[in-house]
């Protein structure tokens, strides 16, 4: 039996394979896609970040990753997963990023 | 074979951090709290002095304490704590979460009495307090066994895959100087092993979620999981006792039981008053009185089978709890009762620290006392 959306149907049988400690193996597949959620999402100003990084970090679902560019490293967020907390914003050293309405 | 022990002068406190020293966890997660201060004060000077290798996290609080041992342990490192009384209550929220994760956590327990009124004296409060969280609950006599239970503890923990409370009684153990043996680092080292988490956070390639939420479809059945890890964790508490019989010569059981073969008139307890009550037990064997002690060493998994066959001849039963519970019976003489399935004696005593003499003892034995030794 395993912990998640997917199977979530229990019968006695079913408690012999039951995870140990409702861990959730994670088949990435199976889970709804967080960026659904959102009502506003970041928009990364180039111009000004740095990429320091520091917003990586602190995203929640992890959705931003520096990609290579020829200005140097810059932040991108992965809208599928961006659930638009709004955190990013508020760690930018640079102001780097806005939300706007989806 | 029994290994070269070294015996000290020292205090409960101290031989629990002594053993914390040995086991030398991968986490200990501190914050301090009357009367448990003095353990991590042994044990952070330890690390401090390059004795044990331990990481310790300073914590703002006894809630982010057990957070930090959850998280620790989730990421498959060897995680201690130590706390009392508030202490406990403030971090009661993660106690449950620490057993349902299956999260072989350590916690040495100087028990204490719980506010209010503000009291930092020894009781049993606190741990009846957690008594059903899916924690294994030890209680110790004396600094002999607050030591030897934290040893036996840390290795039911990763056994049973529960957390795991060694309890000592505040101040009158664990600031009190007795005679122990000391095994040596490797003796005990060797026993508890190194440590092999079953899962981990940090496996890059089955990456999983811990401490996810359960619906109603299967909430329920993760209940139950833990409540199947605790009844199997008598037998591995007792597996593990023969194991450290071997190492130390020290011999323990689910409960100990003192002159109860002809024994008409029967105490039951748990921590320090046992010695009290065996050295009353001792003068009324003198006079040719028909009595007896049993001390509870296992409280949680409670050890139904051993007390029903420790006491089911024994004419009068009288349970000491050393904790209040307000509108009810008292959890020790409750959990007797359920294993006798007839009526006992239910004497509270020793609240917020009150002292508990031989005479009183006797006068328990008597019938004199009644429900209340106050
Ligand atoms: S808004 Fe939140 S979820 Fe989206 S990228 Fe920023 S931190 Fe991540
Ligand atoms: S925090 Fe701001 S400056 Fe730093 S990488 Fe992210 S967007 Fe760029």
């Amino acid at each position: 039996m395993k912990n998640n959306q997917e199977n979530n149907n229990l019968d006695e049988k079913g408690n012999d394979d039951l995870e140990l400690g409702a861990v959730i193996k994670n088949e990435i597949e199976f889970y709804p896609k967080v960026g659904e959620w959102k009502t506003e999402f970041p928009v990364y100003d180039h111009d000004k970040c740095i990429g320091c990084g520091i917003c990586v970090k602190h995203c929640p679902e992890g959705a931003i990753k520096l990609i290579k560019t020829p200005k140097g490293k810059k932040a991108v967020a992965d809208l599928e997963w961006c659930k638009g907390c709004g955190i990013c914003p508020t760690v930018c050293p640079t102001k780097a990023i806005q939300m706007r309405k989806k | 074979m029994k290994n070269k022990q070294i015996k000290k002068a020292i205090t409960g406190g101290f031989a629990v951090g002594e053993a914390i020293r040995q086991i030398n966890p991968d986490v200990m997660a501190v914050y301090p709290i009357t009367p448990q201060t003095p353990i991590v004060e042994y044990f952070a000077q330890e690390v401090a002095d390059g004795n044990a290798y331990t990481e310790i996290i300073p914590v703002e609080s006894e809630h982010s304490a057990m957070s930090a041992c959850i998280g620790s342990a989730a990421a498959g490192a060897r995680s201690m704590t130590a706390s009392s009384s508030q202490g406990i209550m403030y971090m009661m929220e993660m106690l449950p979460i620490a057993s349902a994760m299956r999260l072989p956590i350590v916690m040495a327990v100087s028990t204490r009495a719980i506010s209010g009124p503000l009291n930092i004296h020894g009781d049993h409060s606190d741990a009846m307090a957690m008594r059903d969280f899916g924690w294994i609950q030890l209680f110790a006599e004396s600094v002999q066994e607050a030591y030897d239970n934290l040893i036996i503890g840390t290795k039911l923990a990763e056994k049973a895959l529960l957390p795991v409370a060694p309890n000592m009684d505040g101040f009158i153990t664990s600031h009190s100087v007795e005679n122990v043996e000391i095994m040596t680092d490797q003796a005990v080292k060797e026993f508890v092993g190194e440590y092999q988490p079953t899962q981990t956070l940090f496996d890059f390639n089955e990456p999983k979620t811990f401490g996810a939420i359960a619906l109603p479809e299967s909430y329920f059945n993760f209940r139950k999981q833990v409540y199947d890890a605790m009844q199997e964790a008598e037998s591995k508490f007792l597996e593990i006792v023969s194991d450290f019989e071997k190492i130390s010569g020290r011999k323990y059981d689910l409960v100990e039981s003192y002159q109860l073969d002809d024994a008409e008139k029967v105490i039951v307890a748990m921590g320090s008053t046992c010695g009290t009550i065996k050295a009353t037990v001792d003068k009324l064997r003198g006079r040719g009185q028909k009595v007896g002690l049993l001390k509870i060493r296992l409280f949680r998994p409670w050890p139904v089978e051993a007390v029903y066959q420790a006491l089911k001849d024994v004419e009068q039963v009288f349970v000491l709890d050393k904790n209040l519970s307000f509108g009810t019976s008292q959890v020790l003489a409750g959990n007797v009762e359920i294993a006798l399935k007839r009526p006992i004696n239910s004497v509270v005593y020793g609240l917020g620290g009150r002292e508990i003499s031989e005479e009183e003892v006797e006068k328990i034995f008597t019938g004199e006392v009644r429900s209340f030794l106050i």
